[in-house]
Formats: C-alpha cells, structure tokens, sequence
C-alpha cells in the first residue's frame, strides 16, 4: 500500500510546485511598474557608447535605490537577455552578450533597467551602439603601485578583452628593478621589447621570431639606455629617445611632475646591434623625445624642445619648458634622412606636445598637449589630439577629461584607441577605450571592463601604457626572466662605424637627474 | 605495595605530571613572557601585516606557492594589535610546535614524547618569534609541514602504493600552500621509507618527485628556480639568532638518522625517575628562559615602542619611555622631537634629549625616509602640508601595500581635499579590514555630508593652513621649505620650530635671528628656553649687543645662568673638555653644551 501511494503523492507535490513557480511566484514577473523619464545611474558609466563587437560582457552596478533588480538587455525591441538580480551588481553571461553584439554589429544594444524599492520602477533605456569594426582581442599594460621614489613590485599584464582573462607578461618580483616600456611591432606580440632597469637583469628585452635577447644600448654616445621606442615597419630598427629625467613634487596642486633635462633620438639596428646617430634628432640644441615611425616608415614623427640651459633654474622655469611636434622624413631604401618640419609649434598654441602616435592606417596622429614639459599624466592640463594627416586639422578629442589622459595606443584597425586616463580618482590611472570613425572623431570614452567592476574601487594600483595586441604574447614570463638574468648573453650596442660625436649639453651632469626611470 | 608498584605508580604519577601539568604550566608562563614582555602590539607596529576581506586581495595570494600560508598570516597577524590575543596566537603556535613534535617523537621513540626534545622545536620557534620581524607565515609553513608528516606517519601501516598516493597528494599540496617547506616534509617522509621502512624504492620515487615539483612550478608560476625550491624556506630577514631557523628545519631528519644510526638506543631504554623528571623540568624552564632572554631584542623593542606609542599619539608616555631607556636609533630620536613638538616643548626641550643625529632626527635623512615613509607623511601632517604628507603616504602605499596608516591618512587627505572618489576608494578598502572598519564608517559621512568637515576642529585647522602658492620641494633641504611654508603661513607653527630647530641644530644662527625678529606665532612674552640660549651665544660671539627687542625676551635667570656656564668655562681656561663633567651635570640640557660639544667653530674658539 505504502509502495503505492509514494508515487501518487510525489507526482501531486511536483505538479503543485511546478504550478507555482509557472504560475504566480516570479519575483520578477513586472506588470505594474513606474517609469521615470531619466536614466538610471550606472557604474562604470557605460551609456551612450560606441563598443566593440568582442568585448567582454560589461559588467555593472546599479547606483539607484532597490531591493531587486530586472535589466533587460536587447537589440531591435526584441527581447534577447533578462538579467534578475537580488543585487545591483549586474554580471551579464558572456556567451548571449558575445552573441548578441556579433549578430547585431552596426545596431544599437538597449538597456532597460526596473528597480523594486517597494514598488518596481522603470529607468528611461539607455543604448550603446556596437561598432562593425573589432578591437584588437588583446591589452597589454604595466600594473603598479606609484612608485615615486620606493620600487616594488610591478608588472606588464597581458588581457583578453573578449574573455576577460589576464595573465602576467612579466614581473620585478623574482628580480629587483622597474620594467616598461613594453612596445610591438604594429600590433603584432611576435616582435616586442621592454626595458629592465637597475639590478643586475637591467637592460632592453628584445624579442623577435621566437628569440628572446638582453640589449645593452648604451654607447660611447648615450649614457642613458634607450627609453621611448618605436619599431620601424622592417621590423628591424627601432628608433629610441634617450632622457636624462628629473622628478619633483609640487607644494599645492598636482603633487608629482617629470621633466627632461636632456635627450635625443637614436636609431637601434637590431640585427647589427648599431646605433645610428642622425643630427637632426640628436641636435645639441634641443631635446628629441617619443619617436613615432609612420605605418609606412617614411617619417618619423617626434617632439622636441629647446635644450635647458645650464643655469635652468627648476623652481621658476619649469613650466617655459614646451615641445613642438616634428616630422622628420626618411627614404627606408637610401637610408636618408629629409627635412624637418614643424606640425605644432608650441609656441603658436602654448601648450606642449608629447606622445605621437599615428594610426595605423596612416591618417591621423593622437597625440597629448599640456600646458608644459613631457609627461603629461602628472598635468591635469594634459589631453588628447588628434590630428587629420591630411590636411594637418587639430582637434581635441571629446573623450577628454578634466583630468590627465595620456599614453594613448591604437588597434590596428584603426578604429579603437585606448589611453590611461585619471579621472577615477586623480592618483591611479584607468584604462579606457573609444571609437574613432573615419573622420577621426573619438567617441564618449568608456573604462575597461571587468568581471567584477567593484574591483576599481579598492584597486590601489595604477593601469598604465596600454598597447593593443592582435593575438597573445607567444613568450613567458620564465622566458623573460631567464634572458634578463642572463649576464654573460646579454649583448651591447656599438655605434655605427664612422658616428662622430658632439659634446653633451652640461645641464646633464645635475645631480639629482636620473636614466629614465 | 611493592617496589615495582611503587616504581610504576610514580612514573605515571611523573607521566601525568609532564604530559600534562608541566605544558599547561609552561605555556602559560610563555603566554605571560609573550604578552608582557615581547608585547605582540609591536610586533604589529614593525610588520602592520596588511589584510582585507575582499576577494580580490584574497585571489593575489594564489597566484604564487606559499601564498595561502602568507594569507592566514596576514589574517591572524591582525589580533597582534591586541597584545591578548596576539599571545594567544603565538602561543598557540608553539603549542602545536610542542604537540606536532610530541606526535612524532611518539612515533618513533615513545619513552620521549614527554621528554625535553619534545619541547626543544618550541624553543627554537620561540627563538624565532622574538625577532619582532618574524613573519607568522614562516611558523605557519613549518607547522603544516609538520602536520603533514604526522599524517603521513598514521598511514604507515598500510601499503606502499597508498602511502605513495598520500605522498604525493600532501607534496602537491603542502608546497602550493607552504612553497619551499614541502622540502622538509618530503624529506622527513623519504628518511623515514628508506631508514624505517627499508623501502629505497618508494625512497627514490619521493625524492625524483620531491625534485620535479618545483621544474613543474616554474610552467605554471612566474619562479626563478631559486625561489621554486626555497620561496618561504630561506628565511628573509638577517636573524640574530641566523642559525635557529636551520636548526628547527634540521632537527627532525638528524633525530631520524641518530636514531637508525643507533644513538639514541640508551635513551630509549632509559627508564625515568621521579627526581630526574624534576630536574628536567627544571632544565626545561631554565633553558626556555635562557632562550627568549638571550633572544630578545631589545633594541628594537626601544624603537617599536616609541612607533607605537608617536602611533598612538601618546606623547608624555613616549618622552617618558625615551627618558628612562636612551636609545641611539634615529627613529626614536625623530619620533621624540615629534613627541616635543606636541608637547609644546620642541624650543624649550629639545636638547634634554639625545640630539645625536642632528638635523636627521627632525627630518629623516632619505635612505630613512625610503623605509619610514609614512612616519615622514606624519611628519607633514603635523605641519598641515597636505601635498607632501599624501606623497609620502603614497610612498608607503608602494612599499607595504594595503597598510592602513597610509589608506587612513590618504582618506582624511582626500577629504579635505575635496577629492571624494579616491577617499572613497580607501574608505572601501579600509572597511573591509578587520581592525578599521568603524574608522571608516564613521569617516564616510565626511563624503556623504562634506559640510560636517566645518565641524571637525582639526580638519578646519588644516584647511585653514593650506597653501595656495605652490613652490617646489626640495626634499634634500627641508629647510627650504619650512621657510617657504612659513612665508605663505607665518602662523604655520610647526613650520616654525623645526625650521628653528633645524637653525639651531646648524648652528646657522644668523637665520635663527632674522627668522625670530620676524615671528609671528609666539605669543608668550619671554623666548621659549632655547631661543633665549641661542640668543645668548649669538649675541656674545658677535658682540652684537644694541639688538634690545631681542633682551626683551630674555629671562634674567637665562642670562645669569649663562654667566655661569661661561663662567665654568672660564675657571678651567676656556678648555671645553676639561669642564665637560661638570658643564653635563649643570647645563647638559642647554643649547650652550649642545653647542660647545658639537659645533665645531664654538669648539675651536673656546679651545
């Protein structure tokens, strides 16, 4: 009897809860709502964008009042994602997001976010348009603490914009010293270089068809190693700014400032392992810093300021200190250098150039003006500029901020440019990314998403030189490790035969001026 | 009863005796020496372990072997802010070093597991805890390496292929949890299959296995090869006692080959008596004194506990301390001129105290400064200079990351700042710590209701010493800019008496002068002690005597005690060294016997 009943009463008590989870007990069942005519505060602020079709799901928090949460997230009025939530924390599925932005590129995705605080409220939609063009899949950036004076650990990280993962690309843990600097050929991790400096695994890292070697690139004629680099389109040289740095800190206002007291620009041959030393870019007159090479490595664009005069005075005239953007030109076949010529004159616009980069397709140059000097993520003045290679029209992005942005990169299919901004929190810099159409024009910029976006907010570590990747870094960081341990393999420059040398600037014996840190 | 009776019923009453009245007893006496003497507060004042319940910061410690023990230690290094609970901590731990090794002596020689080399490996963590820069995480590897082997030890009854199993399950984990101790535990457990179990075999897969691990580590962590094998093992820090940590790690494998050997077999066949278990406790007690005595740092307890106590604020406790245990350490010298300045007494004070390290003890030289980071921010923030206090607590956040101190200080800075989301973020970040969250929560309302900083007096008194002109710091001479400070504040009084310390400490006493004619924030009617003294040398070595606003300030004891002073000079012939006992026992708390002994133009002079 009991054999018998056992069944009857499962399936009874099944049926009745199957009825009530069908029928009236969803939470998030919402026939009655409010609606509000504003849109809903969201954090990390990702309304109104343009965004790639490979990026991560881009996780949320809902900043207004609520028990419970409903988004839906949909393209064309068509229901395609409903996301409940006990919490404002939203974390979208990766699979449907991906989905849903390959299969509506050039579309709008729309958010619609319902707040139950008693009763459920409706935010006004907000959309982001998905991009047609993709990003590059893969971020490369340093991670570290501000290490003003104290070095401790810090690290490149390599991050899969399309699945969130990251991974390290290298670290000064196992090794005393800084690393930066971290460079590739146009977009490609399979030649790429980074610094080391101080300790005994000091030197530049160049990686290059699966070989990895330590470069000493001092020579008789920089003291300093090479700092700022850019690969030329061979693949085989790079143009390197040498810079005798001085670091200060200002009373009231932004704490911290970075000024050259000299550098110039040389060229490094990486299969002969010569430095070429062009006068133009090494002019005793003037500091040559941020080489760019143009896609088609037929100029070399950089930005250059009268030379200090040994008796700069730091405390008054470090604000005179202002970089006209240059383009120098350059036949690859003969070798030869051409005349240069002036983009910006610091002077005309009374601010000073820093960072050129151009994109890959050739038209246009982003590049930071600040008020003064060159390191323009301490000057809450610094921006960002792009320039039409065409017909040399300047504009300010509109994905500025009050705060700094600066060390800007573009994905090579120039579409996307990413740049470390601080204007979270004016200490730490962020990463974010924006859209740039075809007419050069940035749009409203956006952070880079993470799993868990909360996690900005005890992130005491700064994001920065963000450089886009097409695919992952091919080497490991035991790689790297071993080759900058290596002292007897590490090999070192020479000038190129026949170089000769001009007296340095006296400004550069200072004491307190430093390598490039 | 009897003699055999009477023989086994004493070496139980002796057994109950040692197995359980003497630990009890000894690890009470430990938790007393560990509270009241080591003082776990500061072991928390030198290492301010940081930890955060926060997934984030809980996910960084396992990307790397040993991070989960470097976790919990950061975790239970937390209740040394309580000196209570710290004890407990600690002697917890040597409780289970005592337990752990009385489990294996027990295995292997079981008429000692109450015997003195039960305890020996407690001894020698006390040792190692005394070192107040001990990191618990190197105690907490070896007693999970130690745990493992217990383990390991209970299984020895069965096969070799399980035992081969737990093997290399344990390694796996011990040395993801503990890195480098997995070496003790492996070879522990190879000794013992190859010296006990007569297995070399199953000895010869362990020790390949024990060597490989690390090579697989490598592909899968970012790890030298050094740091494969030893990371945690190698002890850090430059022990006094160096040898100590070696000894601990070595003691059991060497118990092990003694005892195969054959060693130890006499002691094994020895039989206690009750008058010999009361010699070794004896002994016992004696050599664990002999130990933490010999073993305490002193030195650093003199240094920590002036931290602590500028920490606290606790400034008459702190002068107090410094006066009755002199240290020459620069820290303390810095920390008491902070303490003086607090007081109010930095100008009338000072030279009561050691002034040895001159103007580095008021400013920390910059090799110091590097290690002290956020005692400089303090610093600054007793001078209200806001942008300099923020570096130098960002400095700190460089160095110990997630240090509350500098996450606290860059919260207040930020808020007065006007700067809501980074005092925000450290507000976040401090709420998630076990001992700061109510600071936090309470700090929050500033940035929800910005207008309650009006009512913070202290807060008010910073934003009203704000500087608007910005100059650039010099940090090589920080006189430059107190004296910038002060020329865009005159009312910045700390500005001030360091910048007169600093005149007075260089014997620039031209500035001194200028600097005091021009002062606006003293208000008494006499000079405080040490300006009128440095007054007086002024205006006796340049005969410079028509300067009357300056006499105004003089007290008239001042002068006739410095008639005296010269006068003492003067009876033995202007020789400074001959009079030097006796200028110390009158006038060794004057800015004249400071002067005389140290600036070298006044010593030339008088001589």
């Amino acid at each position: 009897m009991k054999t018998k009943l056992l069944p009857i009463l499962f399936s009874f008590y099944f049926t009745q809860t199957l009825c009530a989870l069908l029928s009236c007990s969803n939470p998030y069942n919402i026939s009655n709502y409010e609606i509000k005519e504003t849109s809903p505060q969201i954090e990390p602020d990702y309304t109104n964008l343009v965004i790639p079709p490979n990026i991560a799901p881009m996780n949320f928090t809902i900043l207004e009042k609520g028990e419970k949460f409903l988004v839906k997230i949909y393209v064309d009025s068509n229901d395609v994602l409903r996301l409940p939530s006990r919490t404002p924390r939203i974390k979208i599925p990766p699979a449907p997001w991906l989905k849903i932005l390959n299969h509506n590129k050039g579309k709008t995705i729309y958010f619609e976010i319902f707040a139950y605080d008693g009763k459920w409220t409706k935010y006004k939609r907000f959309g982001n348009k998905i991009a047609p063009e993709p990003i590059d899949r893969y971020l490369v950036y340093r991670f570290l603490r501000p290490n003003y004076t104290v070095q401790k650990e810090m690290q490149i990280r390599q991050r899969d914009l399309q699945s969130d993962k990251e991974s390290l690309v290298m670290t000064t843990k196992t090794i005393a010293g800084c690393i930066n600097c971290h460079t590739f050929h146009q977009n490609d991790p399979d030649k790429m270089l980074f610094h080391i400096r101080w300790g005994a695994a000091a030197g530049t890292i160049i990686a290059k068809k699966k070989h990895i070697a330590k470069i000493d690139t001092r020579t008789d004629f920089n003291q300093s190693p090479g700092a700022y680099p850019s690969w030329h389109p061979n693949g085989i040289a790079v143009a390197f700014s040498v810079n005798k740095v001085q670091q200060f800190f200002h009373a009231a206002g932004n704490s911290r400032d970075v000024i050259d007291l000299t550098s110039d620009i040389i060229m490094y041959q990486t299969e002969s392992h010569t430095v070429v030393v062009e006068p133009q870019l090494t002019s005793r007159s003037y500091m040559e810093t941020f080489p760019d090479w143009s896609p088609d490595g037929r100029s070399l664009y950089f930005c250059r300021a009268p030379q200090l005069e040994a008796d700069f005075d730091l405390d008054q005239d470090y604000r005179t200190i202002k970089y006209d953007l240059m383009r120098l030109p350059y036949n690859p076949d003969t070798e030869e250098w051409g005349r240069l010529e002036t983009l910006v004159f610091a002077s005309e616009t009374g601010l000073s150039c820093s960072q050129p980069r151009v994109s890959p397709d050739g038209k246009f140059l982003l590049f930071c003006m600040a008020e003064y000097g060159n390191f323009p993520i301490f000057h809450s003045s610094a921006d960002l500029y792009i320039m039409s290679l065409e017909n040399n029209q300047i504009h300010r992005l509109g994905a500025n901020s009050d705060a700094p942005e600066g060390f800007h990169s573009w994905s090579s299919n120039s579409r996307w440019i990413v740049f470390t901004s601080k204007r979270d929190n004016t200490i730490f810099t962020r990463l974010y990314f924006s859209y740039v159409d075809q007419q050069g024009v940035a749009h409203k910029a956006f952070i880079l998403p993470l799993q868990e976006p909360e996690n900005y907010r005890t992130n005491f570590n700064a994001y920065s030189v963000p450089e886009l990747i097409k695919n992952p870094i091919p080497y490991r960081p035991q790689q790297f490790i071993d080759v900058a341990l290596d002292v007897e393999h590490a090999q070192r420059a020479q000038l190129a035969p026949g170089t000769v040398l001009s007296p340095q600037p006296e400004i550069a014996d200072s004491p307190s001026a430093t390598d490039f840190p | 009863m009897s003699d055999a009776a009477a023989i086994k019923s004493n070496n139980w009453q002796s057994s109950i005796l040692f197995s359980l009245f003497v630990p009890l007893f000894y690890f009470a006496a430990i938790f007393c020496y560990i509270r009241w003497r080591l003082d776990p507060a500061l072991i928390y004042q030198c290492q301010v372990p940081p930890f955060l319940w926060d997934d984030q910061f809980f996910t960084r410690f396992l990307e790397f072997p040993g991070g989960l023990v470097i976790y919990l230690s950061h975790l239970f290094s937390q209740f040394y802010y309580f000196p209570v609970s710290g004890a407990l901590i600690l002697t917890a731990c040597l409780f289970f070093t005592f337990l752990l090794s009385r489990a294996i002596i027990k295995h292997f020689f079981p008429k000692l597991k109450n015997s003195l080399a039960a305890y020996l490996p407690s001894i020698f963590t006390l040792i190692l805890l005394s070192q107040y820069e001990h990191p618990l995480s190197y105690t907490l590897a070896w007693l999970l390496s130690q745990l493992f082997f217990v383990l390991y030890l209970k299984i020895q009854c069965m096969s070799a292929f399980i035992r081969f199993l737990a093997f290399m399950l344990q390694v796996s984990v011990l040395y993801y949890a503990a890195a480098g101790f997995y070496l003790l535990f492996a070879a522990m457990a190879i000794l013992t299959e190859i010296l006990f179990k007569k297995s070399l075999l199953l000895g010869a897969v362990y020790s390949l296995f024990m060597l490989g691990i690390p090579q697989l580590a490598q592909s899968a962590f970012i790890l030298t090869t050094k740091s494969a094998y030893f990371y945690l093992l190698l002890p850090i820090y430059d022990y006094r006692p160096f040898l100590t940590p070696y000894i601990l790690y070595l003691y059991f494998p060497l118990l092990l080959v003694l005892a195969q050997s054959g060693l130890l077999d006499s002691i094994n066949r020895f039989v206690f008596h009750r008058i010999q278990y009361r010699i070794a406790i004896v002994f016992l007690f004696l050599l664990t004194g002999l130990a933490a005595l010999l073993s305490f740092d002193s030195t650093m307890y003199k240094v920590l506990k002036v931290d602590y106590l500028a920490r606290q604020r606790e400034w008459h406790k702190l002068l107090t301390f410094v006066e009755k245990r002199p240290s020459d350490d620069i820290l303390v010298a810095y920390q008491t001129n902070r303490a003086l300045y607090h007081l109010g007494r930095l100008s009338s004070d000072m030279f009561s105290f050691n002034q040895n390290w001159r103007v580095n003890g008021l400013f920390l030289p910059d090799e110091a400064r590097k290690f002290f980071s956020i005692q400089v921010s303090d610093l600054y923030w007793d001078m209200a200079f806001l942008n300099e206090s923020e570096h130098w607590a960002q400095e700190d956040h460089s160095n110990y990351s997630f240090g509350p101190r500098h996450l606290q200080r860059m919260a207040t800075i930020s808020i007065l700042k006007g700067n809501t989301s980074l005092a925000t973020m450290c507000l976040d970040a401090l709420a998630k710590t076990i001992l700061y969250r109510d600071w936090a929560y309470d700090h929050k309302k500033y940035i929800d209701y910005p207008e309650l900083v009006d009512t913070n007096s202290y807060f008010v008194y910073l934003q009203d010493m704000q500087i608007t002109k910005n100059f650039i710091i010099t940090s090589g001479y920080p006189e430059h800019d107190m004296d910038m400070l002060l020329q865009i504040n005159p009312e910045n009084v700390a500005a001030f008496e360091y910048l007169m310390a600093y005149y007075l400490l260089t014997f620039r006493l031209g500035e001194f002068i200028a600097k005091l004619q021009s002062a606006t924030c003293l208000k008494e009617p006499y000079f405080p002690r040490h300006y009128q003294e440095a007054i007086l040398v002024y205006l006796h070595s340049t005969q410079w005597r028509e300067r009357e606003s300056l006499w105004d300030g003089i007290h008239v004891k001042t002068v006739a005690q410095f008639n005296d002073f010269t006068k003492i000079l003067r009876r033995y012939n202007g020789d400074a060294y001959t009079a030097q006992d006796e200028l110390k026992k009158k006038y060794g708390h004057t800015y004249w016997y400071y002067s005389l002994f140290n600036n070298p133009e006044t010593r030339q002079k008088s001589s």
